[in-house]
């Protein structure tokens, strides 16, 4: 009886998880319409999936929480629902030898009914993508859902159903008509998802589900993929492994000077057709010309400014990514790069009064990336110049250089300019974090430092707050580089 | 009676200046970290209090940092405090407790268990609070799987070995694993392995996180998982998977499976936590009664302590009295210390399960471990990096010694923010609680 059924009609899950808004009077008519041809049979499966789709819900909360809040705490749960996740997907892909066993015999019906989920995604949002995450983001609310759906739809946990928030999202066939409903009802008190889903048969629908499959199952690779490379983010790097969070920052930050010029260029673009109209009807007066002059050069000037500003974030965004900067490993003597760093440096110190003092022990050679070294040496000298010292103040930055364990070397990079609030101290190596919003602060700064030190060389920085005033950054990095980014973390931690 | 202490108390409450002197000496002030919600005020009231003979006032505060303040103050002077064994610790190194002497002798015949009389000592010599109320974490099957215990278990004294060839057995029988931990994301797993699994398996939970007994100890939960029903990464609550027939054989809190024994009581059997090479780890949520140093309860003339706080003594003798502890089982799904309470006569459908709590804490095998003490801001985290080490090791087949120690060295970052003696299972020493390293 089975096998007569495929799942390209209608599907019902009913759920308890956050959405957005469909009509429930929208699914009862799309319902209705397709009942009158179609035969519906209940999926066996249901809880599984439920339990996968719930899972991933609450790893999306802890991520979100963990982005705003980058506590250990929330890393820990972000870290321990993704291991959740992982392991409920693997299982459900079948891919967990121990448990295959006892979802087996539903297998193929739950991977045909994911099939049908993110076939439909890929209709409704047209993007290619096939994140197992993003399979919360297409559902929307039911807020009003119908005692009749509530009778006629959902055969068991009937009783919870009254105590819950039905949720639901309709899907557009690849034809763009409106042709699968999925709702999710996961039980509230008991933690256990519940999904109910009608399968109803056309053979067309069927055949083509069919074809999907084997797309379809590559997409789940490449979604459990993700999901690992996640896992490995989060692993070397916990507190900023949140890219996401990231390319958001880089998003907003950026989206002010785009909006301006944006704005700049509507306007002039109306003045121009204001003043072409005229033209056109011989009314121009030399006073709108000259008005039109006027507004033109500072729509472009503001244009210009803030075009200057975005590429400005946009290349220190860049710089972000490790691996697009400072590539080169070789051997170096320490000290004479360090001067060498420091000299470079001059033309903006001569600009303060602001001293740079290094000690290094003489021979020290290490095997890493000189490029880095720079960079990060670089960032720490402008954050002081930047942070630590009013206009016209006087001071010392001090590099010092030891080594405590072997195999290892220290960088003391201490400044004695005005310190950090302690209140920022947790924050400091946040992307866009800064205290200088408006004034030409990116809050990229240290975050390159930290991703440099970390990600490239292999080694950690901490910040150390220094009696009386004044800033320490503690940077430990091993002689020899490990040979990729993240080495490091993985070891510790896989 | 009752209607007129109530009535005291609210003039107490709402007219302290004007209510006459001798009235409020006469008031037990009864503070606790416990009961606080609304509905578990009300049920301790009218259960325990409503019929005490004197005049007490009841306050209870989720904060311990409130209680410490109202205790210090001298205003109104506390009489009486409740509280978990952590908050007894943090009052009694904040110098508010004052020592009850012999508290064997305030009642010997009690039958508190003697591990958990040594706790109430604090790591001293002398008794800093009386063992009120427990809860701890039991195992509950549905009677369906009794069929395929092992030969010669004894589910009073079940071993971790019998119970995963009871779980395969079940397994096999039903075409899929039918044992269930509450492993998610709001379940109290994390209790089991930081409470239960590693004092089993190690003795203790943070000294012996990196021993080398943690080997054998993971691998054996890699094989108990796969005949756990992979469902248990959304179980945040037992009660409802039993009842449904998911599972079979489940361990949670009291209190998450007691709804399942109250509705189908014939249905269920509740016994204690398995037994493993170095014992029965159990982590036993102490409820103790304790005397604030500021009381003003003192009685003119010199004797033993019960006539130097006289009010506080009634109320503990009312309090402690064995059908009132036991009463309290079905008021507020806390079980009774003492021996005697314990044998006192309760609803049917609880017996099993205050039958097993009272083994599980009494056993000579039990290990006894208390909840973390408050650690700063830091308690959810450490507790948080042992259910870490179960997603990485079992789910995810991690190395175990390097994950260990990576575990390890977060759980020394969070001790270190707030330094603190171990606390039970660990050995309760001085020192300030570290994983060792090396």
């Amino acid at each position: 009886m089975r096998d007569r059924w495929t799942y390209a009609g209608l599907l019902i899950f009913l759920c308890l998880l956050a959405g957005g808004g469909l009509a429930g009077s929208e699914i009862l008519t799309t319902m209705r319409e397709i009942e009158s041809e179609l035969e519906i049979t209940p999926l066996e499966d249901h809880r599984m999936l439920a339990g996968v789709i719930q899972s991933v819900d609450f790893l999306s909360t802890s991520v979100d929480a963990m982005r705003v809040e980058p506590t250990m705490e929330r890393t820990l749960e972000t870290r321990i629902n993704l291991d959740r996740t992982i392991a409920l997907t693997d299982v459900y892909l079948g891919r967990m030898p121990d448990h295959a066993e006892q979802f087996g015999r539903r297998q193929a019906s739950a991977q045909e009914l994911l099939v049908q989920l993110q076939n439909a995604e890929l209709a409704i949002n047209d993007t290619a993508s096939a994140q197992g995450a993003r399979l919360m983001a297409v559902w929307s609310r039911l807020s009003d859902i119908s005692s009749t759906l509530t009778d006629a739809y959902l055969l068991e946990n009937t009783a919870a159903v009254e105590s819950l928030e039905a949720q639901s999202i309709a899907l557009r066939s690849l034809r763009g008509d409106l042709r699968w409903v999925l709702a999710v009802m996961a039980g509230a008190v008991a933690g256990t998802g519940v999904l109910l889903m009608m399968q109803v048969s056309t053979s067309r629908a069927r055949e083509r589900a069919r074809a999907l499959v084997f797309k379809q199952k590559a997409q789940l690779e490449v979604t459990l993929q993700e999901l690992r490379t996640t896992q490995a983010q989060l692993v070397e790097s916990e507190k900023l492994a949140a890219l996401g969070g990231l390319v958001a920052g880089v998003a907003h930050e950026v989206n002010t000077p785009i909006g301006i010029t944006l704005t700049a260029a509507s306007s002039l673009s109306a003045e121009s057709k204001a003043l072409r109209s005229k033209a056109e009807g011989g009314q121009l007066r030399k006073s709108e010309v000259m008005g039109y002059i006027d507004m033109a050069v500072d729509s472009t000037d503001l244009m210009e400014r803030n075009c200057h500003r975005a590429a400005h974030l946009i290349q220190s965004f860049k710089q972000v990514s490790v691996d697009q900067v400072s590539d080169e490993r070789r051997t170096f003597e320490l000290a004479p790069y360090l001067e060498e760093i420091v000299y470079s440096l001059a033309p903006t110190l001569r600009r303060t009064a602001v001293e740079v003092a290094i000690a290094c022990p003489p021979g020290l050679e290490v095997d890493s990336y000189p490029g880095a070294l720079s960079q990060l040496i670089t960032n720490l000298v402008t954050n002081s110049l930047r942070h630590a010292y009013d206009e016209g103040d006087s001071g010392k930055i001090r590099i010092d250089v030891d080594q405590h364990k072997v195999g290892w070397f220290t960088i003391n990079f201490a400044d004695d300019g005005k310190g950090v609030p302690e209140a920022n101290v947790p924050r400091l190596f946040e992307p866009f974090f800064t205290t200088r919003r408006g004034q030409g602060g990116s809050g990229l700064g240290l975050h390159i430092v930290h991703n440099l030190v970390v990600g490239r060389m292999g080694g950690s920085i901490r910040f150390v707050p220094t009696p009386g005033g004044g800033a320490t950054f503690v940077i430990e990095v091993p002689i020899e580089a490990p040979s990729s980014a993240g080495e490091q973390g993985n070891k510790n931690n896989e | 009676m009752a209607l007129l202490a109530r009535l005291a108390l609210i003039l107490s409450f709402a007219a302290t200046a004007a209510t006459p002197a001798s009235a409020q000496d006469r008031i037990v002030r009864f503070l606790s970290t416990q009961f606080a919600p609304l509905n578990e005020a009300a049920a301790l009231r009218h259960h325990a209090l409503d019929s005490f003979d004197g005049l007490s006032q009841f306050q209870p505060y989720d904060s311990l940092a409130v209680i410490e303040r109202l205790t210090e103050g001298d205003n109104a002077p506390v009489d009486l405090v409740a509280g978990v064994h952590g908050d007894m610790e943090a009052l009694a190194q904040a110098g508010l407790l004052r020592p009850i002497p012999a508290i064997t002798g305030f009642d010997p015949d009690r039958g508190i268990p003697d591990a958990i009389a040594e706790a109430a000592r604090l790591g001293t010599d002398q008794q800093m609070y009386i063992p009120w109320m427990q809860g701890t974490y039991l195992m509950a099957a549905d009677r369906r799987a009794l069929a395929y215990l092992p030969v010669g278990a004894d589910l009073e004294r079940l071993t971790y070995d019998q119970f995963r060839v009871w779980a395969a057995a079940v397994n096999t029988a039903n075409g899929h694993p039918m044992v269930g931990f509450p492993a998610g994301p709001r379940g109290l797993m994390p209790r089991f392995i930081q409470g239960f699994l590693y004092p089993s398996f190690t003795g203790a939970a943070i000294t012996t996180l990196r021993s080398p007994d943690v080997g054998p100890m993971w691998e054996y939960m890699r094989q108990l998982w796969r005949n756990v029903n992979i469902r248990s990464l959304t179980y945040n609550q037992m009660h409802e998977p039993l009842l449904s027939g998911d599972v079979w054989i489940a361990w949670d809190h009291v209190a998450r499976l007691l709804p399942a024994i109250r509705a189908e009581p014939d249905r269920f059997v509740v016994f204690p936590s398995p037994i493993g090479p170095y014992g029965r780890g159990a982590l036993i949520v102490i409820i103790g009664l304790a005397i604030p140093t500021g009381t003003h309860d003192v009685a003119p003339s010199p004797g033993d302590w019960r006539t130097m706080v006289p009010r506080a003594n009634r109320l503990i003798g009312h309090l402690t009295a064995p059908d009132i502890e036991a009463g309290m089982i079905s008021a507020l799904g806390v079980f009774p210390i003492a021996e005697d309470s314990r044998l006192w006569p309760v609803d049917p459908s609880l017996i099993s399960v205050a039958d097993a709590v009272g083994i599980q804490a009494s056993d000579v095998d039990t290990i006894l471990g208390v909840l973390p003490p408050r650690l700063g801001g830091g308690t959810r985290a450490l507790t948080m990096n042992y259910m870490l080490l179960f997603t990485q090791i079992v789910l995810r087949d991690a190395d175990i010694y390097a994950t260990s120690r990576a575990v390890a060295e977060q759980i020394n970052s969070v001790l270190d923010q707030d330094p603190h003696p171990c606390w039970l299972p660990d050995p309760v020493t001085d020192d300030p609680c570290r994983v060792p390293l090396r």
